[in-house]
């Protein structure tokens, strides 16, 4: 863990003690202004009728621990210890008579939430139990005890000094910053002249609580009374070997704690960190005395030194001052010419912050009241522009370049301002100070400091509410993809209920090979032209099969007619293969667009399935669609076309009929043909058998369809009818020759049967099965007569 | 009790911008006597003819761009450059001349890049720089001292002679430059220049009759009076040493290395300093804070830079002097000079 730290070595310890001073950039000299007040003795400023004690700090509010109308003593504690944050005590004797809010002593003005005690100016105080010797405490109880007493950095931050107190290294140095730099104020000085051998034991307190290897007091060199009066306590201390004063040249801001360390140890504390990195800790000498009174007279901090300066006032000096006093009290007591006095300032000339309100309480930060007059500090002269002149460069104990800061500020570039490490500012004015252009500086960056904090809080509430935004997204996303599983699964419990309740069979993946083997016959020969140019290839391509249909059908009947020879036999499969591919598409067209909706919709089905396989998924089910679309629209073309198609195939059925003679001696198609051949020596009997359920079928279902659906074109009628008498005929010789069909076939014939019981598409099969049964049967009629001749 | 609401710092030092200018203008004057005292009073004339144009052109353009103009016109920035355009010029030039090049230092240069503290160039050496490229004839008129002058010229003749470009005996400013036996006059360095284009030698030159007629010990006056005054502004903390500092080292370096390089045909460093607008330069022209470099390092290197290109510009250059040249083209570097010269921050040093 101290592998972390920048720890203090023991040569830079040994260079520490040997006495060796460094230097910080930069740094002024104001005029000291100090001799005004640091003459007089400190006296005691009285009780004054009410005491405003403010309990809240940086709005978090402890425990009050009274009630309107309580009693309180002096040194009673007020307020339970809260977080960090120390207990605040009651700082003279009275009672409560409001808990309310206040005006803070702060540059804004606010008000904070503050006891008011109305004092009876007896200042009785809590009985003080003397504790016993701290020595044999252990430094945790005593650091309590500091948070208890209510201690906090008295040189002007008011940082909890416990929590100083609190190391988790081991400590090197302890520091005890008696600089006091800022001009005017001699608190610090007053009180080293006067209590110079409590700081010290207070010294031995934070040494016993730290145990640090040196201790360095370090003293401006414009206070010989104060470091006469501590060489002569430091000579009686017990560990005065252990404890060296230091005196340091007065320059601004020596009593900066980062620079303060700079010139006792020539480091500096690390950007962003603690003086605890260094192993390091600093105490103000006022806070040393505290720490004294609390520990050894068990008295909590309910006063404090305030130089009370400015040529406002007719008397000036150090007064202790009870911790809550209003100004306004003060004003009074010390003969402020109201006249004359034009800003009241809290604090220093260089860093001290002016008052509107003087009714806001001293607090345990106050180290001064200054009142001028406007001869002593006469307002600033207008701003002009910067000349980049870099005096404030200078002279900046951080080594900014506040010329830069100052351009950017007003332009309110953050990014550059974090460049240009404008949080290493520590305000100590030092740039407003020289600027020959009287820019207030300190102000161009406090603001911008500001809007920075906003800026960086704004930020991270947006990445919060962001963050809260992509977590809510994907949230919906999951309930959506969980719905969907939902969905899906109840969907794949139907279909297996509906699987179970029709027979143990999937009907719907058989429709869909049923489909698939359709649109595999019609798509083959142009599956590239379909892909690319449907609307136009698809409907040349059923006026194809359509004509084949009814050279067919003509040949057919001539065949009929003629009784030719086996070899005829041939070319009339021939014919037949082609009808079977064909037939049903062209049956199709022309009867059933609902059926083609039907049947595109399963070719969606079985494009998506392949769509898994493929690699163009969506131009494949973009195909199939068109390809149902065209289907569907030449429907409309197809009757009449059919019709003109079938007188040509009769015209061209003739004529074939006279060249029949020149056929056989192709000697490659018998042998191509012959598989196709056994095949419709099959057809015909299966077709059949169909074709007689399907007109069953057709029947009922005519009754609930309507007439649009019937067959166009007279030649077909008549040929129908033709068809429905023979096919009666041929039933029963084919119920005897059913035992010889092929394993394979029967189930489809079981299959389609079975279909137009089950629901209304499946009608609608059945009446394009009819169709295809009639226009079998034709053939069915020619094949028999030449069975009938065979035999 | 009214009490104001101010922001800290209280207490302030008292000194103002308008009092750095003063000091400046103040610090001028050792030198500016001694030119007179060489060249006559017609450089007063200049000086003054140049300060009335600065302020009427500061005043005009702030009218335009309606920014508050009396107390603008009192920062005194505008009232020096117009003063240092005045010294850099000739002083018999025609007084246009000094009015061209103000307008556009004040106008151009500085108000057009938004004022006092916003300009990137030096108002007074981009001025003098535009003169010498738009009237070389006028700008390189550099007259004799007045001992070496062939003709007395009054006060009167001066007023004339700037006024109209003759004297009231009705000479030019080219033939009153032209000593009796038809040599022409010109300052050190462009006889220098010239003299070793010529084929000579440096030795030989500084012996030459034209070198003695070229006034050279009035230019060294001239320069250890600007140093005089440059002293007293570096005593009183007006300019910072860094930039005078690193710019006359960099000039004694560079021209050293010139010089042991080939003697015979570089000046030496002592030469160099004492020539020319070094001293000028070194104290009132790179000093300008507004078109310099802002940090410690960033000076030194400016300085340096400066010194660099005026020693390179003057031995290989074609112009005699180069001081104006360099500042302008230090001004542009100086904001990555800038950049990459911050100081480290207090903490951020290692320990």
């Amino acid at each position: 863990m101290t592998d972390n730290f920048n720890l203090l070595t023991d040569d830079q310890l040994d260079s520490i003690s040997s006495g060796k001073l460094w230097n910080f950039h930069g740094g002024i000299h104001p005029q000291q202004n100090k001799l005004q007040s640091n003459q007089e003795t400190i006296s005691d400023a009285g009780i004054p009728a009410t005491l405003i004690i403010p309990v809240e700090v940086k709005g978090l509010v402890p425990e009050i621990l009274v009630n309107v109308g309580d009693s309180v003593l002096k040194g009673q504690p007020l307020t339970k210890v809260y977080g960090s944050l120390v207990v605040q005590h009651a700082s003279s004797s009275g009672s409560v008579i409001a808990i309310e809010k206040r005006c803070d002593l702060h540059p804004s003005g606010l008000s904070v939430l503050s006891v008011v005690i109305q004092t009876d100016g007896l200042d009785r105080a809590v009985e003080y139990v003397k504790p016993a010797d701290y020595q044999t405490q252990s430094p945790a109880l005593l650091v309590e005890k500091i948070q208890q007493s209510g201690i906090v950095g008295l040189g002007g931050a008011g940082f909890p000094s416990h929590l100083k107190l609190i190391q988790p290294n081991s400590v090197k140095l302890l520091l005890i910053n008696g600089a006091e730099c800022e001009p005017y104020i001699t608190a610090d000085d007053r009180l080293m002249q006067e209590q110079a051998f409590e700081i010290l034991e207070g010294i031995n307190i934070l040494e016993h609580i730290l145990q640090p290897q040196l201790t360095v007091i370090a003293i401006e060199d414009n206070k010989p009374e104060a470091i006469a009066s501590l060489q002569e306590a430091l000579s009686h201390n017990i560990h005065k070997d252990k404890i060296s004063l230091r005196i340091i040249p007065t320059i601004y801001p020596s009593g900066s704690e980062k620079q303060l360390i700079e010139i006792i140890t020539g480091q500096q504390t690390p950007y962003g960190k603690h003086p605890n990195e260094l192993g390091i800790v600093m105490q103000n000498t006022g806070t040393v005395f505290a720490i004294k009174q609390a520990i050894i007279n068990a008295k909590p901090l309910t006063s404090r030194i305030v130089t009370l300066t400015g040529d406002s006032l007719q008397q000036s000096g150090n007064v202790s001052v009870r911790i809550g006093t209003p100004i306004q009290y003060l004003l009074d007591r010390y003969w402020v010419d109201s006249m004359a006095v034009h800003e009241l300032i809290i604090g220093g000339p260089m860093m001290g912050f002016t008052i509107e309100n003087t009714m806001a309480p001293v607090t345990k930060t106050c180290n001064c009241i200054l009142a001028p007059t406007i001869q002593e500090m006469p307002p600033s002269l207008p701003e002009m522009p910067c000349i980049r002149c870099s005096e404030c460069a200078e002279v900046c104990p951080a080594n900014l370049l506040p010329q830069q800061l100052l351009w950017y500020s007003k332009s309110a570039d953050h990014d550059k301002l974090e460049d240009y490490k404008l949080s290493a500012c520590i305000e100590c004015g030092a740039c407003a100070y020289v600027c020959p252009s009287h820019i207030p500086l300190v102000e161009y960056y406090r603001v911008a400091k500001a809007d920075i904090s906003i800026a960086k809080e704004e930020a991270k509430k947006a990445e919060i509410a962001r963050i809260r935004h992509e977590q809510r997204a994907i949230r919906l996303e999951q309930a959506k993809l969980d719905r969907q599983a939902k969905h899906k699964a109840a969907a794949e419990k139907r279909k297996a209920q509906l699987k179970d309740k029709n027979g143990g069979d999937d009907l719907i993946a058989a429709a869909l090979s049923r489909a698939k083997a359709k649109k595999a016959a019609t798509e083959e020969p142009q599956t590239s032209q379909a892909e690319t140019q449907p609307a136009e290839s698809k409907a040349p391509a059923s006026k194809n099969s359509a004509v084949a249909a009814a050279i067919a059908r003509a040949k057919a009947k001539k065949l009929a007619q003629q009784n030719s020879v086996p070899t005829a036999s041939t070319d009339v499969t021939d014919h037949e293969e082609t009808e079977n591919a064909s037939e049903t598409e062209s049956t199709s067209t022309n009867i059933d667009p609902k059926k083609a909706a039907v049947a595109a919709a399963i070719a969606r089905a079985k494009a998506k399935k392949q769509a898994k396989q493929n690699s163009a998924p969506t131009n494949s089910t973009e195909a199939t669609e068109n390809a149902s679309d065209t289907e569907s629209t030449s429907t409309s073309v197809d009757p009449k076309k059919a019709a003109i198609a079938a007188a040509i195939a009769r015209a061209k059925a003739k004529k074939l009929a006279q060249q029949k003679d020149t056929q056989p001696d192709d000697s490659n198609l018998p042998i191509e043909k012959e598989p196709d051949t056994e095949a419709q020596v099959i057809d015909p009997k299966k077709v059949a058998v169909v074709a007689a359920i399907a007109r069953a079928k057709a029947k009922k279902q005519a009754k609930q369809t309507s007439s649009a659906e019937v067959e166009p074109d007279n030649t077909e009628m008549i040929a129908l009818r033709k068809e429905r008498k023979e096919q009666a005929r041929i039933r029963k010789q084919e119920k005897d020759k059913d035992a010889s069909l092929s394993d394979s076939e029967k189930p489809k014939v079981i299959e389609q049967s079975d279909k137009p019981s089950l629901s209304a598409t499946e009608i609608r099969k059945a009446k394009i099965a009819a169709a295809v049964a009639k226009a079998k049967a034709k053939k069915e009629n020619a094949n028999k007569v030449e069975h009938k001749e065979q035999q | 009790m009214a009490f104001i609401n101010a922001s800290s710092p209280h207490q302030r030092t008292r000194r103002r911008s308008s009092q750095i200018m003063g000091w400046v203008m103040l610090c001028l004057i050792p030198g500016v006597a001694l030119q007179t005292y060489f060249f006559g009073f017609s450089n007063i004339l200049q000086i003054l003819l140049a300060m009335f144009t600065a302020l009427s052109a500061e005043a005009l353009i702030l009218k335009l761009r309606k920014r508050p103009i009396s107390s603008t016109l009192k920062d005194g920035s505008a009232l020096l450059t117009g003063i240092l355009i005045a010294i850099s010029i000739p002083p018999l030039a025609p007084w246009w001349i000094v009015v061209i090049g103000t307008v556009f230092a004040i106008i151009f240069v500085k108000q057009l890049y938004g004022g006092l503290g916003q300009n990137i160039f030096n108002p007074a050496m981009a001025a003098y720089v535009l003169l010498l490229i738009s009237f070389p004839v006028q700008m390189t008129n550099w007259l004799p001292m007045i001992s070496l002058q062939p003709f007395e010229i009054s006060l009167l003749d001066q007023i004339n002679t700037v006024l109209t470009g003759y004297t009231l005996d009705g000479y030019s400013v080219a033939q009153l430059s032209t000593s009796i036996d038809g040599l022409s006059m010109a300052t050190p360095l462009d006889t220098l220049k010239n003299d070793l284009k010529a084929g000579f030698t440096t030795t030989e030159i500084f012996n030459s009759v034209d070198y003695k007629a070229s006034s050279s010990q009035a230019i060294l006056w001239v320069n250890l009076g600007f140093l005089f005054g440059g002293l007293i502004l570096l005593a009183k903390r007006i300019i910072l040493w860094t930039i005078p500092v690193s710019f006359l080292a960099g000039m004694a370096l560079f021209s050293f290395i010139a010089f042991a390089y080939q003697p015979d045909l570089n000046g030496s460093p002592f030469f160099h300093l004492l020539s020319g607008a070094t001293m000028l330069g070194a104290f009132f022209i790179l000093t300008d804070p507004i078109s310099a470099s802002t940090t410690v390092k960033g000076r030194l290197l400016y300085g340096f830079l400066i010194a660099f290109i005026v020693v390179i510009i003057r031995n290989v250059g074609g112009y005699p002097d180069a001081v104006a040249f360099a500042v302008l083209l230090g001004n542009m570097c100086v904001p990555l000079i800038d950049y990459y010269t911050q100081p480290k921050v207090y903490g951020g040093r290692a320990s």
